[in-house]
């Protein structure tokens, strides 16, 4: 049943580490690689975020506030904030 | 009547093929079962929309980590062994599900879970079945086949959740599960009618990283195929990442705040499964070509258009254009890699697909979620949309792209 129909442009030799080889490897697989990190990033620090986003409530001025926000680093409110299930 | 069939199910006319794409149909139904029955029950008992995303996280996230595993070991393996394994797997957790809920024994960390373990033996078994479909049918069948596989995916959110919502309101989780379990073992039992896969190796057996790095070059080194899943990655990064834009677009453009997102995914939903029908009474590569460019084009203007209605009914609309869009081209797409790709290299020619179109659509949500906080969803759908038609029609002029749109031959070698 298999009646492929092969792509007579391929090519014979031994693939090569190009760098067109390098940026396919790359396009293929970084996309993915990056959400993930994203993702398993979010999910570590994002109790952290969501403690200092509810203090800021409690407090009463807005130099508090700020205390209190500085008090995560601005990478991980910025992964927490990318994240889509975060 | 009979003209119909063998136009739009000419592929089911293959005894093989028929097992398959049935067991993929009940297990697709029984998974989208599954989310819905999750969801509600984690909801009910935690009232957390986080850990219902926790959960659904758990299950979607394996379909990045695994399908590079698993498309080495499709071909290298039995794949029908594989798909037992998978669907042996969602039956063991289901069935663990009702006897949990209906013994009051079921935690929302347990649920979370078995989720995990769905989630991997679902991200095992959808890229072993493509590329096991492509086995079982002659390639003038191929895009039939993978059409009717597509149709199945599109319809199993409408069929899975349509059967267990009833049950959930009427007896419970317990039931749901049941359901979910149910199809699962028809599933198997479908699957155990298959006979076995075996893939022929030529060459020597090499590592798995060797064999993996084996399948980009394999890509890599056929400029037709190449250039099809580049195509298929800024499809689904200009096109398909809209999920994350969507909620916001229908709050602020749509004034749909509170139920405007399910409707728009309504729309695309229903316009996918349509195309996807549509797109299986394809017959030759010239008329497969004409589709892509035209579905190419539509999905990209889909989006366009989407983004300057104004009213829910309309939006409804132009999501179902664009998702009836994306679906067939994403279908024609899959078949055209399918079709060139030699057996022995299949399973990671889909695993790689998976991948990187997976990687694409969840790295530009993630893009598209923050950046639309800056500056709206509206122009990031209306210069996404454009973006993509313009890749549709700069490929158009290469030789390799008119290759990949059947405007000229793809030679053949011995």
């Amino acid at each position: 049943m298999n009646d492929t129909r092969h792509d007579g442009m391929a090519l014979d030799r031994p693939t090569r580490m190009t760098r067109g080889f390098i940026a396919f490897i790359a396009a293929m697989l970084l996309p993915g690689i990056f959400a993930l990190v994203v993702f398993f990033a979010a999910w570590a620090v994002s109790d952290e975020v969501y403690a200092a986003e509810l203090h800021p409530d409690s407090a009463t001025t807005s130099t508090a506030r700020a205390e209190q926000q500085g008090d995560v680093a601005g990478w991980k409110r910025a992964v927490v904030g990318i994240c889509p299930i975060h | 009547m009979r003209g119909v069939f063998r136009r739009f199910g000419a592929a089911l006319e293959f005894v093989e093929f028929r097992n398959l794409w049935m067991a993929t149909a009940l297990a697709q139904a029984a998974a989208w079962g599954l989310i819905v029955t999750r969801g509600w029950l984690i909801y009910r008992e935690a009232e957390s929309s986080f850990l219902v995303g926790v959960a659904t996280f758990a299950a979607m996230g394996p379909m990045l980590v695994v399908p590079p595993i698993v498309g080495v070991l499709a071909d290298r393996m039995d794949r029908r062994r594989i798909l037992q394994a998978a669907y042996t797997t969602e039956l063991l957790q289901s069935s663990t599900l009702v006897l949990l809920a209906a013994t009051g024994f079921l935690h929302v960390w347990m649920v979370v879970v078995a989720s995990l373990v769905s989630g991997v033996a679902r991200a095992s078994a959808v890229p072993t079945a493509q590329a096991t479909a492509a086995t079982l049918v002659p390639a003038d069948r191929l895009l039939n086949a993978l059409s009717l596989t597509a149709s199945t995916q599109h319809g199993s959110r409408l069929f899975g959740p349509g059967l267990v919502t009833p049950l959930l309101a009427l007896s419970g989780a317990p039931a749901a599960f049941g359901v979910s379990a149910v199809l699962y073992g028809l599933a198997l039992y479908r699957i155990g009618k298959l006979g076995p896969q075996r893939v022929e190796q030529t060459g020597e057996r090499e590592s798995f990283f060797a064999n993996f790095m084996g399948g980009l070059a394999y890509v890599y080194d056929r400029p037709v195929l190449r250039f099809m899943i580049l195509i298929l990655v800024c499809h689904c990064g200009f096109t398909m990442a809209f999920e994350s834009l969507l909620p916001g677009f229908s709050a602020e453009h749509l004034n749909a705040a509170d139920g405007g997102f399910g409707v728009l995914m309504m729309g695309v939903g229903s316009g996918a499964l349509v195309a996807s029908i549509l797109v299986s009474g394809l017959q030759t590569e010239r008329g497969r070509g004409n589709a892509l460019i035209i579905t190419g084009v539509l999905s990209g203007l889909g989006q366009v258009m989407l983004a300057f209605t104004g009213t829910l009914a309309l939006g409804f609309v132009a999501a179902a254009i664009m998702g009836g869009a994306q679906a067939a081209f994403m279908t024609m797409g899959s078949a055209v890699t399918q079709s060139i790709a030699a057996n022995e290299f299949r399973g990671r020619v889909s695993s790689i697909n998976s991948f990187s179109l997976g990687g694409t659509m969840a790295m530009m949500n993630l893009f598209n979620g923050s950046l639309a906080e800056q500056v709206g969803s509206q122009p990031l759908l209306l210069i996404q949309g454009a973006m993509f038609v313009l890749v549709v029609a700069v490929t158009l002029f290469p030789l390799t792209g008119r290759m990949v749109y059947g405007r000229a031959p793809i030679p053949q070698v011995a």
